[in-house]
């Protein structure tokens, strides 16, 4: 996992969003600028429209601990006051500990002669105390960030402390301040476990991860347990310093972008969020690209989503709004947009806190990429498997997935997938096929988030969360829990019958909806996976000849039977039919029920239900008897396959209403609880 | 190259290859280490006078990944006696489940042990020594894989065995073993050691040596005829295999 994330580091696209090695994005912003000249020094208040600044970063806390050419005022200018009036005794120390520094840079083999001459500018000005006559050196405070800039040479203009060759020089000072020593306080050199290069050994890396609480270390060491390979607590990590902070930061990164970040289970009582518990399972997400073959531009996303962008959307707007690395990982959103992933809570590069009197920051924030939806991405695998050749993009690419849980100021690896994408993508267009079903209408309905299933189910199970993520992204078959409590959730909310409140109503059809899109999820992912399975399912199958699903259809069409007869005797339908209460017997014991069922429909309902519906059940009837009649009792595969085919002969009966017939319907969604028959 | 000394076909419900950036919250590599490979034979038949070399391993059964979450002793046991009450740690590890593996080792046998050898031939002698045991389901203690509460089940295997040849993957830097360094700077632990004469304890430390394992038609090749990332090993001990 930490060489998948210190690979990814050196994705070109990607690399863009990193601070360099050794450097961090602080939430304060540099202040001050040092403008340098051969004859004096000036303060010049810092242009705030770049925004944050990645300065370097060791993780300092109470010790002394300077940072090459931007640092503090009271390390570079050895200003003592705060803004409130605090006095930081310390404050001489520090500032020579910067001095020091600045020696020590002189001396260092990563700077040139130019570099040098800047610094040696730097000391002058600095021990020289050339700033104490500046206009605004009594506003400079001790917490006050500071940075050099020469005005003349080859180096005019430039922070200084952004040069690739003091990065360099920053990069080997973090990693002397970090080694583990020997009794000789020499450096303790190894092969990293990531990189295999032999270098000095950390003890620990210096920036810590932030999940859910705050942050905390990326590597899991205890002081005295499991420390095969290394000695004791003083020991190293088996990690040289590059690899570690570059693990470090790209994870930071990754955490911190919505589009790469989804929340998995919250720990939550009530409204109150536990940070720090096992519980919480966030998952970290990301595509290792490959090498292209041949330009992307020969690929049209408009022509491969066809219509699912919906009418009138240019070619320009199609392929601006599918972020297809986003799309891979919506199939673990949340139920519900927006929910738990705020921004308060992955606030790991906060805005920089302007002072009052200060230029503002003047950045507008870059627009969000539109959502992607799982129907553009099923639209898209589906044309994709069609027409392999078009997405170039897959060769050699990777799909990385770690899925953390914070434990008392540790990081624990949950789960780890690193996935070739071409090999995975089956998978994922597989789960897509397989969780899309029409809904209650017959219309055609999109797929489902895990999240989604999860939240039909009535389910906080993290484990089997973590088992349908293994399912969407390798393929391994669903789990069989799902489907037994897929067919109790469904046969409760059908007996329950239409709700009084409309939200209540609105929720319980939406989980029927995706509680049938786990039933044909469960029973009938592997024919889904297979060629040619994309629509297999989503709707009436008039073909499947399975009992169980025959008799499904069949309470359906009883069902709209009733309907049609209460219209017609009293001009309204019932809103829970007596069909209905029976679906429990029904999906259990079918011979026990349905003879009777059928001898009053017939009797009753049918000689007024029209045509269609008599010869409807008459044709599912005669095909029962040719299966040897209604089964005795179903099992749990039975109950699943019955209540699919319940779901999809009603959807089927009522896409093919009539205007006359939806008003009604309507009318008896609206009409108050009683009408029954 | 000829045929390794030793074969065996080792399985289990579940096992954990702990990474060592990894040792709390533990993380399992996706395969079997050389590392772990040789404690399975050394399992199976130890003598001081001879070292395993693995020389390659092959995935059978690559298995799947899970997650178990379980109270732990914070601590390691030593001589005085830990209430666990007092000392109970709650820690995830990710492990594998459901694995076979092959394993191709050589059986290196130590240069103080030829002295004394009366003109045996102690490589061919230790060779069958495994194998008589391999074959009849002897062992010294279980074999495991990974970690202790893992335990493995074994048989002895031939040279022409395959794994799933389907099985590709680049799996990065892996670890190969433990090194036990003599030192007189580094003085972190002791361990025994044969100076060609007498066994003698030599103050040092341990250093992990890591080689890059590549799953090619479901067999990681450790030493090839070109490369051997035991020679590092052996450089860091002061020894010459």
């Amino acid at each position: 996992m930490l060489d998948a994330l210190v690979k990814h580091a050196r994705d070109e696209e990607f690399s863009k969003s990193l601070p360099p090695t050794g450097f961090y994005n602080y939430s304060q912003p540099i202040r001050w600028v040092v403008q340098i000249s051969e004859r004096g020094a000036r303060l010049e208040e810092a242009d705030l429209s770049g925004l944050l600044f990645a300065r370097p970063y060791t993780g300092r806390t109470s010790g002394i601990d300077p940072h090459p050419l931007a640092d503090e005022a009271c390390y570079a200018l050895g200003v003592s006051v705060d803004d409130k009036g605090k006095v930081d005794d310390r404050a001489a120390e520090k500032h020579a500990k910067f001095l020091a520094l600045l020696d020590k840079m002189e001396d260092a083999p990563q700077l040139d002669a130019d570099i040098r001459q800047a610094i040696a500018q730097v000391k002058k000005a600095v021990a020289g105390e050339w700033l104490v006559d500046d206009a605004r050196w009594a506003e400079v405070k001790s917490k006050d960030w500071v940075a050099f800039q020469v005005q003349s040479g080859p180096l005019a203009g430039k922070k200084l402390f952004q040069l690739p060759a003091v990065q360099a020089f920053w990069v080997a000072e973090a990693q002397e301040r970090i080694a583990v020593r020997d009794d000789k306080k020499e450096m303790i050199t190894g092969e990293c476990a990531v990189c295999g290069e032999v270098k000095p050994l950390i003890s620990r890396i210096p920036v810590g991860v932030k999940l859910i609480s705050k942050p905390g270390p990326l590597h899991s060491l205890n002081s005295n347990a499991f420390v095969s390979g290394r000695t004791d607590t003083s020991g190293h990590n088996n990690l040289c310093y590059e690899c570690a902070d570059t693990a470090s930061r790209v994870f930071n990164a990754l955490a911190s972008d919505k589009q790469h970040r989804r929340i998995i289970v919250m720990d939550k009582v009530g409204k109150q969020v536990k940070l720090d518990t096992l519980r919480n399972q966030v998952a970290l997400f990301w595509v290792e690209k490959g090498r292209p073959l041949h330009s992307a531009e020969d690929f049209s996303f408009q022509s491969a989503l066809g219509n699912s962008y919906g009418e009138g959307a240019t070619e320009t707007k199609a392929s601006e709004a599918f972020d297809f690395e986003s799309a891979l990982g919506d199939l673990m959103r949340p139920p519900v947009a927006g929910d738990s992933d705020s921004d308060s809570d992955n606030d790991e590069q906060p805005k920089p806190k302007v002072k009052k009197g200060t230029k503002a920051a003047a950045s507008a924030p870059a627009p969000p990429k539109p959502e992607a939806r799982l129907s553009q991405l099923s639209s898209l695998l589906n044309v994709q498997n069609a027409a392999r050749q078009h997405l170039t993009f897959l060769d050699g690419s990777k799909f990385a997935l770690a899925i953390f849980s914070p434990n008392v100021g540790r990081t624990a690896l949950r789960d780890w997938l690193y996935l070739d994408l071409g090999r995975m993508l089956p998978h994922v267009r597989a789960y897509l096929n397989a969780t899309t079903i029409n809904d209650a209408w017959g219309k055609p309905g999109d797929p489902h988030h895990i999240n989604a299933l999860m939240e039909a189910l009535g389910s906080k199970n993290a484990n089997l969360t973590r088992d349908l993520i293994r399912t969407a992204y390798e393929g391994v078959k669903p789990p069989l829990e799902m489907l037994a409590q897929a067919v109790q959730r469904f046969r409760t909310l059908t007996v329950k019958g239409a709700q009084d409140r409309k939200k209540d109503e609105w929720e319980r059809q939406r989980h029927l909806k995706t509680l049938a899109a786990a039933l044909k999820f469960s029973l009938y992912y592997a024919k889904t996976a297979a060629e040619g399975g994309a629509k297999f399912m989503t709707g009436l199958e008039r073909l499947e000849s399975d009992p169980a699903y025959l008799c499904g259809r069949l309470l359906a069409v009883l069902e709209e039977a009733q309907q049609v007869y209460s219209y017609r005797q009293n001009k309204k339908r019932l809103k829970t039919t007596g069909v209905q209460r029976s679906f429990g017997a029904a999906s259990a014991s079918p011979a026990g029920i349905f003879p009777k069922l059928v001898k009053l429909a017939t009797v009753a309902h049918l000689p007024k239900a029209g045509r269609y519906l008599n010869e409807e059940m008459e044709g599912l009837v005669r095909t029962l008897v040719e299966r040897g009649g209604y089964p005795m009792s179903l099992n749990v595969e039975g109950q699943g396959r019955f209540g699919l085919g319940y779901w999809h002969q009603r959807g089927d009966i009522r896409a093919n209403w009539t205007p006359e017939q939806k008003t009604a319907d309507e009318q008896a969604e609206n009409a108050p609880e009683g009408d029954e028959a | 190259m000829h045929d390794p000394s030793v074969c065996l076909r080792v399985r289990g419900d579940y096992a954990l290859f702990s990474r060592p950036e990894f040792k709390v919250e533990r993380v399992s590599y996706p395969i079997i280490t050389p590392s772990a490979a040789r404690g399975a034979l050394e399992a199976v038949y130890w003598k001081p006078e001879f070292k395993y070399r693995i020389r390659r391993i092959g995935v059978v059964k690559i298995g799947s990944t899970a997650t178990v979450l379980r109270n732990e002793l914070g601590t390691r046991q030593g001589k005085t006696p830990v209430f666990i009450e007092d000392d109970r740690q709650q820690r995830s590890s990710l492990l594998l489940k459901d694995v076979e593996y092959l394993i191709h080792a050589d059986i290196v046998v130590q240069p103080h042990a030829h002295a004394q050898a009366n003109g045996v031939n102690l490589l061919i002698k230790h060779t069958e020594c495994f194998k008589r045991r391999a074959q009849s389901g002897q062992c010294r203690h279980q074999p495991y894989l990974g970690t202790r509460e893992f335990s493995a089940e074994f048989e002895a295997a031939t040279p022409d065995e395959q794994p799933d040849r389907g099985l590709n993957q680049r799996l990065g830097n892996m670890l190969l073993d433990i090194a036990f360094v003599p030192s007189k700077t580094r003085k972190e632990m002791q361990f025994k050691r044969h100076d060609g004469k007498k066994w003698d304890v030599a103050d040092g430390y341990m250093e992990a040596v890591y080689f890059n394992a590549d799953l090619k038609d479901g067999w990681v090749d450790v030493v090839t005829d070109t490369a051997n990332p035991y020679a590092r090993l052996d450089a860091l001990e002061g020894r010459h295999a």
